[in-house]
């Protein structure tokens, strides 16, 4: 090392710009917030869409580089990363235009809640465009943090309160296990790259004899634990039922799509690189994906507050979507080609627009600094409003699985893939499990659409433009990625396995 | 076979057909509040109506066109698919949206946009008090569009969302006038019982996107495309028995409980009945004619996967002759015109099935046909009455209604007789062909079946047909016979606040789903009800309606009379006579519901003399059961029907068979989903790793309060269990 | 080399005693006082690594200004010690000391028991110097070293929310 000069390392301004661009959107509301500190500013979310729309564009701007890492590994630069930080955006973009009306009625002001929205998209942006597992890790935590005040930031309400300090404590803890996850990972590889872990795993034959492999494993595992926390997955769901019911709902959909878009496809990051280990880790994701679909629908069923009911239901997608991991991961040592990378996306999307399109239909029933979240309180709510409860109708058929809708093609992407990597009865557990959460969606739409409110007919505000649009949104892309399949596949594939796919013949048959 | 068709060819109109109704929708949908603002109630009303029926009417048009088309072929050359666009297309996969024109898909299409035309035009004047007159064409005219991809579909994901589709249009239907509670109830009831059959037909499909997945080696050419059913039935024979008897069974019986689901076979039937709470026209048109042999036409379609397996077949046999008679006997314990309607429904899918189950899968179409043409007429003669009556449903209260409604007499005189099996109306023809291929058949099946003799199912066959015609005789003579007017002799309506409260106590109340108002909520309702309920009285006087219903039920009573002469080109009975004159309906069905592996040739021809006896029986079975009814029910209401007891009472009550439905799922099954909640999170969790010790010295109460306010330290000790398991999994199980 | 075993044992035993201490202690002073004396330890075991910036800002930076102001807050609200916040039933008690013993058990007997003696290194020459630290921090890492400063934005506008909210 050279004793005097210290060169800075080159920058790739051009990959870091979406994140600079969310970053710097948050900065600016928050001064915006400093100028005019009014209760209800609504320079702040033009701000914000703007910024968010910009940063967007900045995404696309990259799109057509060839994935490369820069940043001397810590910054990861391909189509899976730019989809799903496109994914994010969108979340934020659409949590930014339904908020609006709900915090005007439960009296939050704008410039506490929009900065740590966006930083917290921010958070998840860093988690999916990197292989480093200590750059994930510093991504997680702003995330979460952003997470953990908006939690608890209906002031007054113990629910709230509550929620946040649960999430607090449960999610230290789980980022404890992570972090030690790590550590033992590096000390077991001497990198926090993750394909340090693969390199280590090919060197097995030439290491010492009692090279003590079990430090990896027990990494690998505590990773994956704190992975499951954020993911919710049985038996690390169980802070999710009451925090999703205390925060405040316009939140509660920003965490159940943003945070768990992250996690998956951090997720997919960390298994890629472990993929040799994949035999150690298999069973227990299918083991967990099998808890986590039963559990999170069983228990849907006898809920009567339509905040819990989705938050069990989103336990149980983070099941199927773990099934679409699962298939992805053992397709990679089955196949020379991907199965299962668009299903995850695809599903992630399906998932994100059905998630945060019902909570903005949910957040209606806040009124005049009041919310009722339970199934009653929501009767009559179609004549109140009509066209929100027109596309709640659309949300829980794509939640349930109907055909026509991206949740169904979603679902039976992944249940392709799981038979195509011969693991039919997990598909068919699947299936089961989609059949039963009917029930408990149909009951919201009944509550909605059907029920007819029996004391206060106008409890609920009045629909602004900002939810208006918003479920407008999810409700087309729902409908549209359902009909555009095909084109939406090819659109995320990264470009040079699109090439691929055009030469390949698919892969040949394994049962004959 | 199949021919790829340029964008020129003639087959390409069946676009138009699939699409005219999607028009007719959207404008439903997009102006039909507009329009009735914009011209005024009765204009509006006159414009939204002609556009409903007006897509229809052009749809059928063009079905007879392309059917015309598809005939003038050789039998081979009849089979055409039209590609749109590649809907999924994945590596190893595609499923592109396209048509199929075959002969028996466009059997359906006549039957859907022709039946499907005149129901509109009925209900245009059936519906027109309505205030909600738009909404109720709007789900019509969706429901044709589904049912349409649901016959078109050229693969199996396409017939699903049809198959979807259009139980989401009955649910909506049949819970059109949700403001009252059975209707709410029986629309749920609906879409509940639907999803079971829908659950079985979902993993049947996804079997066989297993299995043809898993061949694609096998299946060459258009390998991708491997769930259309042109590149399905070209290889299901090579394919499918790699996978062993259980997956060849599987498939077939799996799919059937998707059939029997939609076609409300025994013991999914459960929810027809209730859906006639819907509309009439909706009855006539989804509960009658089209929707509910969805399932028949999917059996046939994919009958090469049924007759590869006989074990299925004779599932299919003897669930269709048992539904068949056991809804005849239920029916004669209903009073409610429509329940008796809907349950004759129910035996005749029943017969469907049967047909089907003894390979005549082209038979069970012809039943199909013939039954849309009969019932339809029945319901919507049936709803003719009900308007007359001021939407009074109870047969009892009816009686000489022929004095007053003669156009709709005549009608159901012929409905009534074409189903009750008389010669020469339609209802004979397929109903005879059936019983006759049944007992023809049961040498080549007693083979197959290890000694089940299907003799057995022609004589449950020959006994619902003496059912059939003995309880359509009963609600004709009820309805329009006898000596007396007797809605003259019920009292003079007085103000009823006893019925809301009848109503009330009938109710269930909410269950703890949820899927049933509160007790206040339906006082209310029926009280509402109430106050827009004409009630049948002395002074009333029942009233002929007017011409947009009189016409279709002439049409429909026109192709009950001739139209089974016609399509069968009378040749059962030239047959007999030594005719070699072709069975017009069996050789147009030929190529796509012809027995693909069975030995069709053979396994039904019987001696003439034979088949003189099977005709003779059968009309003897009809005039038994016309002649024993009508001189129990031309006198007038018999005692017993005033209250029904005995066997009757527990035929209406479906053998209580309902009831121990409900409480079986409704009742355990909500008990059994809290118990899970209790067991695990509460149970296991809470209660065995932490209370284990409190939970046994009974302070079970307070630890189920304790996880309710959720404490954190239980939620990070479950966190920490999963850990250490996860851990110990890892370090001790791997690396070993 | 066993010296410094040795003197790395002792220390880390401070440091998991006065860990543990944070939490088993009822009184907040007490509880901040064994925070002190962690964070303070650590810092001497980043020294006995030769990662002297590490240590020294470790020491300077925790123990000597965040832990005055931790001090000082308590002080000031007088904060006592939270009744509620104690596990009274027994068994619960000891289903987490069993289950965390289990935890405790698998690291140490599978993971660290394994590794004793498997592999040893020696640091570089310049290990943890400040030059070296300083051109990690801004060459290869100075991505991660950017995302912390959103990090602690984040931390910062959040604690001022919450604080605010309080007040």
């Amino acid at each position: 090392m050279s004793d005097t000069n210290l060169t800075p390392a080159p920058i790739d301004w051009m990959a870091l710009l979406p994140i600079i661009g969310v970053t710097a959107t948050g900065v600016i509301a928050m001064i915006i917030e400093m100028i005019r500190p009014r209760q209800t500013n609504n320079a702040i979310v033009w701000c914000c869409l703007i910024g968010l729309g910009v940063s967007a564009y900045f995404v696309l701007a990259n799109w057509s580089r060839p994935a490369e890492e820069t940043f001397g590994g810590l910054f990861m630069n391909d189509r899976f990363g730019q989809v799903t930080q496109l994914l994010l955006i969108g979340v934020a973009f659409i949590t930014v235009l339904f908020s609006e009306g709900y915090l005007r009625e439960k009296r939050v002001p704008f410039g506490e809640y929009y900065p740590l929205v966006l930083w917290s998209t921010v958070g998840g942006m860093i988690m999916v465009a990197t292989r480093d597992l200590l750059i994930l890790f510093l991504g997680l935590e702003v995330l979460s943090i952003a997470l953990y005040v908006l939690a608890g930031l209906k002031s007054g309400e113990k629910r709230s309160q509550e929620a946040a300090l649960k999430y607090f404590l449960l999610g230290a803890f789980a980022s404890g296990f992570m972090l030690y996850g790590i550590a033992l990972i590096y000390g077991a590889t001497g990198t926090t790259h993750v394909t340090g872990i693969g390199e280590l795993y090919a060197l097995r034959e030439t290491l010492v004899d009692r090279y003590p492999f079990n430090v990896l494993y027990a990494g690998i595992g505590m990773v994956t634990v704190g992975f499951a926390f954020k993911a919710a997955l049985v038996p690390f769901h169980m802070w999710t039922p009451d925090v999703y019911h205390g925060a405040p709902t316009s939140v509660t959909g920003f965490m159940a799509a943003g945070s768990k878009i992250a996690a998956f496809a951090a997720l997919i990051r960390f298994l890629d690189g472990a993929m040799d280990l994949s035999s150690v880790w298999l069973p227990v994701l299918t083991v967990l994906a099998v808890l986590t679909m039963f559990l999170g629908n069983l228990v849907a069923l006898v809920q009567r507050d339509a905040k819990r009911i989705l938050a069990y239901s989103s336990i149980a997608h983070a099941g199927y979507l773990l099934v679409a991991v699962i298939a992805y991961s053992k397709a990679q040592g089955m196949f020379d080609v991907e199965i299962g990378y668009g299903t995850v996306i695809y599903y992630l999307l399906a998932y994100g627009a059905m998630t945060l399109g019902s909570f903005a239909v949910l957040s209606l029933t806040a009124r005049g600094g009041r919310e009722g979240t339970l199934l009653e309180d929501f009767h009559g709510l179609w004549r109140r409003a009509p066209f929100p409860a027109a596309m709640m109708l659309i949300f829980m058929a794509s939640l349930a699985g109907v055909p026509l809708t991206g949740g169904f093609v979603g679902k039976l992407l992944i249940f392709k893939d799981a038979i195509a990597v011969d693991m039919l009865w997990l598909a068919l557990v699947l299936a089961v499990n989609s059949v039963i959460s009917v029930f408990y969606y149909l009951r919201i739409v009944l509550a909605i659409v059907v029920r007819e409110p029996d004391l206060h007919p106008t409890r609920f505000a009045a629909v602004n433009p900002g939810l208006f649009a918003a479920c407008g949104i999810c409700g087309f892309l729902l409908i549209w990625i359902a009909v555009a399949v095909d084109p939406f596949m090819k659109w995320i594939s990264p470009p040079e396995q699109h090439a691929i796919e055009l030469r390949e013949s698919p892969p040949e048959s394994s049962v004959e | 076979m199949a021919i790829p068709v340029d964008s020129q060819h003639w087959a390409n109109l069946i676009w138009a057909v699939l699409l005219l109704p999607l028009a007719g929708f959207l404008f439903q949908a997009a102006f039909g509040k507009k329009i009735t603002d914009l011209l005024g109630e009765s204009a509006g009303r006159a414009v939204l109506g002609f556009m409903a029926v007006l897509p229809i009417a052009a749809g059928f048009l063009l079905s007879v066109i392309i059917a015309r088309n598809l005939g003038g072929l050789e039998p081979e050359a009849r089979l055409f698919i039209t590609t749109w666009f590649n809907w999924i297309d994945l590596q190893s996969l595609q499923v592109p949206f396209e048509l199929r024109v075959d002969t028996l898909s466009m059997t359906m299409c006549l039957i859907v946009t022709g039946v499907g035309a005149l129901i509109h035009l009925y209900a245009t004047g059936y519906m027109a008090e309505d205030r909600d007159y738009p909404r109720f064409f709007t789900y019509m005219n969706l429901f044709i569009l589904f049912m349409l991809l649901l016959v078109l579909g050229n693969n199996l994901p396409l017939m699903f969302i049809g198959w979807e589709g259009v139980g989401l249009c009955s649910y909506l239907l049949i819970g059109f006038w949700y403001q009252k509670i059975e209707n709410a109830k029986a629309a749920n009831k609906a879409f509940i019982v639907n999803r079971i059959g829908d659950w079985g037909f979902m993993i049947g499909m996804f079997l066989l996107f297993a299995v043809f997945a898993a061949s694609q080696g096998v299946i060459g050419e258009g390998e991708l495309r491997y769930l259309s059913f042109d590149v399905m039935f070209a290889h299901a024979q090579e394919v499918i028995p790699q996978f062993g008897p259980v997956v060849i069974t599987a498939i077939p019986l799996l799919l059937f409980v998707g059939a029997m689901g939609k076609s409300a076979q025994f013991p999914l039937y459960l929810w027809l009945p209730d859906a006639m709470a819907g509309p009439t026209p909706v009855s006539a048109l989804i509960h009658a004619a089209t929707m509910v042999t969805a399932g028949v036409y999917m059996v046939t379609r994919c009958h090469i996967f049924f007759e590869l397996a006989p074990v299925a077949m004779l599932v299919v046999a003897c669930v269709g002759a048992f539904t068949a008679i056991f809804a005849a006997s239920v029916a004669f314990g209903q009073t409610d015109i429509k329940r008796v309607l809907a349950y004759s429904t129910v035996s005749q899918l029943g017969y469907m099935f049967l047909a089907c189950g003894v390979g005549a899968f082209s038979t069970g179409m012809f039943h199909v046909t013939t039954h849309a043409f009969f019932k339809a007429l029945l319901f919507l003669g049936s709803g003719s009455v009900i308007m007359a009556m001021s939407h009074d449903q109870d047969m009892r209260k009816y009686g000489k209604l022929s004095k007053y409604l003669p156009v709709t007499y005549f009608t159901m005189l012929v409905g009534w007789l074409a189903i009750a099996g008389i010669p020469p109306l339609a209802g004979f023809f397929s109903k005879d062909e059936i019983l006759s291929k049944v007992f023809s058949s049961g040498s080549h099946w007693a083979g197959q079946w290890g000694g089940f003799n299907p003799a057995v199912l022609y004589v449950v066959g020959l006994v619902t047909a003496v059912m059939t015609a003995a309880y359509m005789t009963r609600m004709f003579y009820l309805t329009f016979h006898g000596p007396e007017e007797r809605w003259r002799n019920l009292p003079v309506p007085a103000h009823h606040h006893a019925h809301a409260v009848a109503v009330t106590g009938e109710a269930h109340g909410p269950d703890e789903h949820g899927f049933f108002l509160a007790d206040e909520e339906v006082a209310r309702r029926a009280a509402e009800e109430e106050e827009t309920h004409h009630e049948l009285g002395p002074g009333h006087q029942p009233r002929e309606p007017g011409f947009t219903i009189r016409f279709p039920l002439l049409a429909l009573a026109a192709c009950s009379l001739l139209g089974g002469m016609i399509l069968a080109g009378l040749n059962p009975l030239a047959e007999m006579f030594g005719a070699e004159t072709p069975h017009f309906f069996e050789v147009w069905n030929e190529p796509s519901a012809g027995a693909a592996l069975l030995p069709a040739e053979t396994m039904f021809r019987t001696e003439h003399s034979t088949e003189w006896i099977l005709v003779g029986v059968s009309v003897l079975a009809a005039v038994i059961g016309i002649a024993y009814m009508r001189f129990r029910y031309a006198k007038g209401l018999p005692e017993d029907e005033r209250r029904l007891r005995g066997w009757r009472r527990a035929a209406g009550m479906q053998w209580y068979f309902d009831a121990a439905m409900y409480r079986l799922f409704v009742e355990w099954g909500g008990r059994f989903s809290n118990g899970v909640k209790r067991w695990f999170d509460e149970g296991v969790i809470d209660g065995l790793l932490v209370h284990g010790s409190a939970w046994t010295v009974g302070a079970f109460g307070k630890v189920f309060r304790k996880t309710e306010t959720g404490y954190v330290r239980t939620y990070a000790m479950t966190m920490l269990l999963g850990s250490v398991l996860i851990l110990g999994y890892f370090i001790w199980v791997v690396s070993r | 080399m066993s010296q410094n075993l040795v003197l790395f044992v002792a220390l880390a035993v401070v440091v998991v005693v006065s860990a543990v201490g944070v939490i088993a202690t009822r009184h907040v002073m007490r509880s901040a006082l064994s925070l002190v004396v962690n964070f303070f330890t650590l810092g001497i075991l980043y020294l006995g690594m030769n990662l002297h910036l590490i240590g020294i800002g470790q020491i300077l930076v925790y123990t000597g200004l965040i832990m005055m102001l931790f001090l000082f807050c308590i002080l000031l609200l007088n904060l006592g010690a939270p009744q509620m916040l104690y596990e009274r039933s027994p068994i619960k008690v000891w289903a987490a000391v069993l289950v965390s013993g289990a935890l405790i058990v698998i690291v140490l007997s599978q993971v660290f028991l394994p590794m004793t003696g498997a592999i040893e290194t020696t640091a570089p020459d310049d290990y943890g110097r400040v030059r070296t630290v300083g051109n990690w921090l801004f060459n290869k890492w100075v991505y991660g070293f950017e995302i912390s400063s959103v990090l602690l934005l984040v931390g910062i506008v959040g604690s001022i929310l919450v604080a605010k909210r309080r007040g």
